[in-house]
């Protein structure tokens, strides 16, 4: 299990104490909780974010083979006209 | 408890965020750049075929068509430049290299400005919008 995921784990599971803790909780305490539930859940998202791989990237494609095939044709065309 | 979720938070955005953000920014651009070609080549194809329409011999024909192609070279050469550039720009993502892809990037936005500014007017708008900023 590399770093990443063990911090994502503990991460959640402390997220789930949080949760749990908050319910025994009012007014302001149970507002900390609450949002450090939530931190602790996003902070988890984006240590499995950091497991990803990084997003293929399309290339931009070369304009020649449609600029050959709209040449072909209307030399084509040319030829069909003057024969 | 606050402060240490948002340490990690922080720590954990800072390590892995901006790479995903810049693929996914090149490769919008990327997908839109070649969905916007097919139709730059058809206006390029369309406007040689129109020359044939004209009631002339075959050597002003010819000549009114050759006419149309060097119009357009510039486009082509604008486009391909803009290809070589975003190539450069994609590859310092690819490789990591923050450094690299910041010093792309900029070429690679004038390219792609370049081309649009390189288009016949009225056919820029009716394109798919490339996501870069360009001086107007």
């Amino acid at each position: 299990m590399t770093f990443l995921e063990e911090l994502s784990e503990a991460l959640e599971a402390a997220s789930a104490v949080a949760e749990l803790t908050r319910t025994e909780l009012s007014g302001v305490d149970a507002q900390v909780a609450a949002i450090t539930a939530a931190a602790l859940r996003v902070a988890a998202l984006a240590a499995r974010a950091g497991q990803q791989p990084l997003d293929v990237i399309t290339r931009i494609e070369s304009s020649i083979p449609g600029i050959e095939a709209a040449d072909h044709e209307v030399d084509q065309a040319l030829r069909e006209k003057f024969r | 408890m606050i402060w240490i979720a948002r340490f990690y938070l922080c720590a954990l955005i800072a390590c892995s965020g901006r790479s995903h953000i810049d693929a996914r920014a090149a490769n919008a651009l990327a997908v839109a750049s070649n969905a916007a070609l097919p139709l730059v080549v058809e206006r390029y194809r369309a406007e040689q075929l129109e020359e044939l329409e004209h009631d002339a011999g075959e050597i002003e024909t010819r000549s009114r068509v050759i006419a149309v192609r060097h119009q357009w070279g510039p486009v082509w050469i604008a486009w391909e430049a803009y290809r070589v550039a975003f190539e450069l720009y994609a590859t310092a993502i690819d490789q990591g290299d923050g450094d690299g892809a910041a010093a792309a990037l900029e070429r690679m936005r004038l390219a792609a400005c370049a081309f649009r500014y390189a288009l016949p007017k009225d056919l820029a708008p009716k394109l798919p919008a490339l996501p870069v900023r360009c001086p107007s």
